[in-house]
């Protein structure tokens, strides 16, 4: 644990993961990280490529389980998780329209034998128009841009009305405007939703400034800290970078992480 | 011409399971295509002729050994590919070519049922009873029931697994239900088009059909419409020309899918990228 790093304790955290570690075969992806998250707060889970940011996300959301250690997610009854994974694992060929893909966001919440209702189609509207796609609902998800395709997950994941919404990489390959837009939206949704968001990315250069706290991981929690509580931002980019480049020849820089030994960073992690 | 074949009885049977086995396998189709498993059904289709001989040489009901023996090997071959440490690959392959020697081995040592064998590789609508459409209806009507009970469960697997354990869907267990009926299907139509030549009914309608619309609704319709074109053709071509009616069918399905393919509108679409 290091001064940046707070202490797994609060009243009523959304989520809880203790201790946990997660070998992906023979490899370490997370080393005993422990992390807090309060309710309504926006996250923004970061580090380098195979730091454990995606192995994070799918241990929260019970994808992966822990080798050891415990991940506990309060959400109040009938309030799913609402999960969006790497775009690079959706087909963009499959037959289906805007609509159709955020209807399946309610699969889950039908029952045994899902059949739509004029409510489920009422709700599935409203999750299009809350992130801009409402005029896009007919169109086929293949037809649609990255940004555009981004939306209509978001729109899945919270068509459900969940208390947790967990975004793995999803500003990857989009561009600066459609990418302001997005996270204009999460700030809208998170407002209106009353939403806890976790979004795991390595944009170092957007994601500090639009989240109320930053997780740095790789392969263990090194900075959990509001971005303006780490000494400022130009140290926290500076020793991101240094890290990223510090840490394939096994050594940390002291300025942002204290209380480690040298050759506990030496261990490689494959995101998953 | 097409009323002395449809006043034929053994006609009039294939056409009735025909159409039962081809509405089926079109929509059994449309999963296989979209979770990329072309390959196991032919892995479990090819396993079927062992089913068949266990029955053959034991003087069992050869349906039931069949469909026992596939369904055992589709949720084999499932579980090694979620779970295995053999790739997929590697291990349909080794089914495939396996179950069909241990069949051939089987029919061999029977001694007396080698005529047979061809036409269970490839079909014979001759060999089709009352019986045999029977229990094709049955398999046929399940499969389809439980398909349409499920529907939106497996169009989910089937276009993100991780989303549908997030959203609590019991996917493997959907996972092994479709190669189930995917098993069930294929020994219903074994006296139509053959063990060699049902998997290519179980990938062609859907690929055919995907060439031609973007959206899964009408992807459904052609798919069955494309596998009814290719069943009434071929059995016409069949009995016109005394071809054999299982690769006359399956050869119809082809020549639809290569002219789909080149008149797709599918594919001329160009990728969108960026924001």
């Amino acid at each position: 644990m290091t001064d940046m790093v707070k202490p797994a304790e609060t009243e009523d955290p959304i989520v809880r993961v203790s201790h946990v570690w997660v070998y992906m075969g023979e490899a370490l992806a997370l080393k005993d990280v422990s992390l807090v998250i309060e309710r309504g707060k926006f996250i923004g889970l970061m580090g380098p490529n195979g730091g454990g940011k995606t192995t994070l996300i799918k241990t929260i959301v019970g994808l992966i389980k822990p080798d050891r250690g415990e991940v506990v997610v309060r959400c109040p009854a009938g309030k799913a998780i609402g999960y969006v994974p790497q775009e690079e694992y959706i087909d963009p060929d499959f037959p289906v329209t805007a609509a159709d893909v955020v209807e399946m966001g309610l699969y889950g919440s039908m029952g045994t034998f899902p059949r739509t209702t004029g409510e489920h189609r009422a709700r599935i509207f409203e999750a299009l128009d809350m992130v801009g796609m409402k005029k896009h609902a007919a169109r086929s998800i293949g037809s649609l841009s990255g940004g555009e395709k981004q939306r209509v997950s978001i729109a899945r994941a919270i068509v459900a009305r969940p208390s947790l919404l967990l975004l793995d990489e999803p500003t990857t390959g989009v561009d600066a405007d459609a990418r302001d837009a997005f996270f204009q939206i999460l700030r809208d949704l998170r407002g209106g939703l009353a939403l806890t968001i976790v979004l795991a990315s390595h944009d170092i250069e957007v994601v500090p400034a639009q989240v109320d706290e930053v997780v740095c991981i790789n392969q263990r929690v090194f900075v959990h800290a509001a971005p303006e509580e780490i000494e400022d931002v130009a140290d926290f980019r500076s020793a991101y970078g240094c890290e990223f480049e510090f840490l394939a020849h096994g050594k940390i820089p002291h300025r942002i992480i204290g209380h480690h030994r040298v050759d506990e960073a030496g261990e490689g992690g494959d995101d998953a | 011409m097409l009323e002395d074949m449809l006043s034929l009885p053994f006609f009039q049977r294939a056409l009735i399971g025909g159409i039962l086995v081809t509405v089926t396998l079109s929509l059994l189709s449309f999963f296989v295509v979209l979770r990329r498993i072309a390959f196991m059904g032919a892995g479990i289709s090819h396993s079927a002729l062992a089913g068949v001989a266990i029955g053959l040489v034991f003087g069992m009901n050869t349906t039931l050994t069949a469909t026992v023996f596939c369904a055992i090997i589709a949720l084999l071959v499932g579980y090694i590919s979620r779970r295995g440490r053999v790739r997929e690959d590697v291990a349909i392959g080794i089914t495939f070519s396996g179950t069909m020697a241990l069949g051939v081995t089987l029919i061999a040592v029977s001694g007396k049922y080698m005529s047979n064998l061809f036409s269970y590789l490839f079909g014979s609508i001759l060999t089709i009873t009352t019986g045999d459409i029977v229990l094709m209806a049955f398999y046929c009507l399940a499969t389809v029931a439980l398909i349409a009970l499920f529907f939106k469960h497996l169009l989910l697997i089937s276009f993100n697994e991780s989303i549908a354990r997030v959203s609590g869907l019991p996917v493997d267990f959907l996972h092994y239900l479709l190669l189930v009926l995917i098993a069930m299907v294929i020994v219903a139509s074994i006296k139509l088009v053959g063990i060699v030549l049902v998997s290519a009914l179980l990938v062609l309608p859907a690929a055919t059909a995907r060439q031609i619309k973007g959206e899964y609704r009408p992807v459904l319709l052609v798919s069955i419409l494309v596998g009814l074109i290719s069943l009434f053709t071929g059995l016409a071509l069949s009995y016109t020309f005394d071809l054999p009616s299982g690769a006359t069918i399956v050869l119809c399905a082809c020549a639809l899918f290569f002219i789909c393919f080149a008149l797709s509108p599918m594919r001329r679409r160009k990728p969108v990228k960026g924001g």
